[in-house]
């Protein structure tokens, strides 16, 4: 298993490398960090434009430019950005945890749901429960993110004024005061505020999920071998979660491994709404000044992730399926 | 029934002949949810695009209604200025639904020939176009997409947002497509084709796409919905859909503060959006069951 998680990684390594590649021409490429400074007016001095230039590597091709940042990244120095004194790789660094506390928790709660669900609606196939999750479900994936993010923001807001209490927490990552909070005090603030964007987020990997959990477990339900167990005798519970469960979570994993770079996507939008100061923040500031060395770090931290994922579901096919052995 | 028997037995008895189209559409005739949407989706786009032909109001008009509450002169209310939210949500749904088509129409013209490429060539090239659509899957594509238009490509024209979004739509939809094409190549009918002297192109444009057409149509649905998400999501980002022009997403973005004061601005353009995703999911839906001829009148 090591070994075939060490060999999956290594075959990674090219593919984020031309990902990052295409990244950085992108980015590069489709806009100039230094317009705002050459429009200014009056206008900067051309000494000014010059060295800026110099400093961002602006006067190198794309290769020679891709290289040096790429060289950086591996030994820890993710360049110069747009904004002087803005650190890359600190910014990053700070960024990823606050996210990735966001994605990790919402993919959980999006998954324990969706398997409840998918299992329940199969066992209980055209009941009212079915039914009525299919149908909620339909709706949740037709929701942009963005709208049930504000419209839970605006219930949140109107409950804790007509309650005269903080209950929901609706705006940033932490309170003003984060930093002079005893630890287990940290831990709530940190845990309330992740309350709402979480259930934002899920939501809408939740509705796809228990789709696809739905639809697998309908499948191994009907098949032979599921007979076969039960007139071998097994109980219900037993068959239900050993032979029928365990084979019916294939197929999920593969869509939850497909889907992390749309929950970083979503991710973005959510904190946005709610005012997070994490990798979204870090995503629009670089975009808008075109920071070619921080946006290309920001999408070689996504694309390291969703390979991450990928390894990890891998995995964890030889763990649910025992025919499938990574020698 | 004494109609019926005073018909011969063979006429009786017989299964009237019908064509591939006509079995699909009846299919599809049958599932309830998915021609109810059908319908709702119908009286949208005449909403976007009739709509603003009989209507009093531009969506460029100001009138001299500020902030007014939904009424009978303005059955979705007016926005700050006295813009009528009406006249605005028919535009925005004009422009969206325009995105959300035309980025369905890339990605799967690139991704279906994409996927038929790979999947009929098979080796060294299969393994490299789709080490390629792996490359663009890591990738978020609201980040890249953001990354790209914020820099005003194209002008911020609808297109170029069409164009972005599609540009990372289609690797979806070539995964699908080499999925059907895989099974499809190894069949009789194309050893047949190419006994007969076809070439691989004419294999792939006469027989491989239009056997795959059911499961390319139906993923090219689902690309309308997720396009028009990933417009309103681009547009929420402020990169999308510029003013003084309009799009569902722009109209809930910019209207967002007033979802306490003023809701109608923001919940309005926010249904339509949820209103075109939904059927066209259903529809989806129901056109996936309509092309699967596994399909019965009886479910099991």
């Amino acid at each position: 298993m090591f070994a075939y998680v060490v060999r999956r990684l290594a075959a990674a390594i090219p593919v984020l490398i031309v990902a990052s590649f295409l990244a950085y021409a992108l980015v590069a490429l489709s806009g100039d960090p230094l317009e705002p400074l050459k429009l200014r007016n009056p206008p900067a001095p051309p000494r000014t434009i010059e060295l800026e230039t110099q400093r961002l590597g602006l006067d190198h091709n794309i290769f020679v430019r891709y290289w040096d940042w790429l060289w950086g990244v591996l030994h820890g120095d993710f360049g110069q950005s747009v904004q002087s004194n803005y650190d890359i790789g600190a910014n990053l660094g700070r960024s990823a945890t606050v996210t990735l506390r966001l994605v990790l928790v919402a993919m959980l709660l999006a998954l324990v749901l969706a398997i409840l669900t998918g299992v329940l609606s199969a066992v209980r196939q055209y009941s009212r429960f079915d039914y009525a999750t299919t149908f909620a479900g339909f709706v949740f994936l037709a929701m942009p993110s963005f709208w049930i993010a504000i419209v839970l923001k605006d219930l949140a807001v109107r409950y804790n004024r007509a309650s005269g209490t903080t209950v929901f927490y609706t705006i940033g990552e932490t309170s003003q005061n984060y930093e002079s909070m005893s630890a287990f005090g940290k831990f709530g603030d940190v845990v309330g505020h992740l309350v709402l964007p979480t259930i934002a987020l899920a939501l809408i990997s939740y509705a796809a999920w228990s789709r696809y959990q739905r639809a697998a477990m309908l499948e191994v339900l009907n098949s032979d071998y599921v007979r076969l167990a039960r007139a071998k005798g097994l109980t219900w519970r037993k068959v239900l979660v050993r032979h029928v469960l365990r084979t019916a979570l294939i197929p999920l994993v593969t869509v939850t491994a497909l889907d992390i770079a749309g929950i970083l996507g979503g991710a973005v939008i959510t904190e946005t709404v709610f005012n997070w100061n994490g990798l979204g923040r870090m995503l629009l500031n670089g975009v808008a000044r075109a920071d070619t060395n921080a946006v290309a770090a920001w999408l070689l931290l996504a694309g390291l992730v969703v390979i991450a994922f990928n390894v990890i579901a891998d995995s964890l096919y030889a763990v649910l399926d025992p025919r499938i052995r990574h020698e | 029934m004494s109609d019926t028997a005073a018909r011969p037995v063979a006429e009786t008895f017989a299964v009237r002949e019908r064509t591939q189209t006509q079995l699909v559409v009846r299919r599809f005739l049958r599932h309830r949810a998915a021609v109810t949407s059908l319908a709702i989706f119908v009286v949208v786009v005449l909403f976007a695009y009739v709509g603003p032909l009989l209507w009093k109001y531009d969506y460029t008009d100001i009138t001299d209604d500020l902030s007014q509450s939904p009424s009978f002169g303005h059955p979705f209310g007016t926005d700050l200025i006295g813009h009528d939210t009406m006249a605005q949500v028919m535009r925005g749904t004009q422009q969206s639904l325009k995105i959300a088509l035309a980025i369905a129409l890339i990605g799967t013209v690139l991704g279906a020939l994409w996927g038929a490429i790979a999947g009929l060539y098979r080796g060294k090239l299969d393994f490299l176009m789709m080490r390629i659509v792996d490359i663009v899957l890591t990738l978020p594509t609201i980040a890249v997409a953001a990354a790209v238009a914020a820099q005003g490509v194209g002008g911020s024209q609808w297109w170029s947002i069409a164009v972005i979004l599609g540009a990372l739509t289609w690797p979806y939809v070539s995964r699908v497509v080499r999925g059907v094409v895989l099974s499809l190549r190894e069949q009789e009918f194309v050893e047949a084709a190419r006994a007969l002297g076809a070439g691989n192109a004419r294999i792939i444009l006469r027989h491989l796409l239009p056997n795959a057409l059911g499961s390319i149509i139906v993923v090219a649905t689902l690309t309308i919905a997720t396009g028009i998400l990933g417009e309103a999501a681009l547009s929420f980002l402020g990169v999308g859909v510029q003013a003084p022009d309009t799009s569902l997403g722009l109209l809930v973005s910019l209207n967002r503060d007033a979802v306490n004061t003023r809701p109608w601005l923001f919940y309005f353009p926010g249904l339509f959006i949820i209103f075109i995703a939904l059927t066209i999911n259903f529809i989806g839906d129901g056109l996936r069951d309509a092309f699967d001829p596994k399909q019965t009148r009886v479910r099991q």
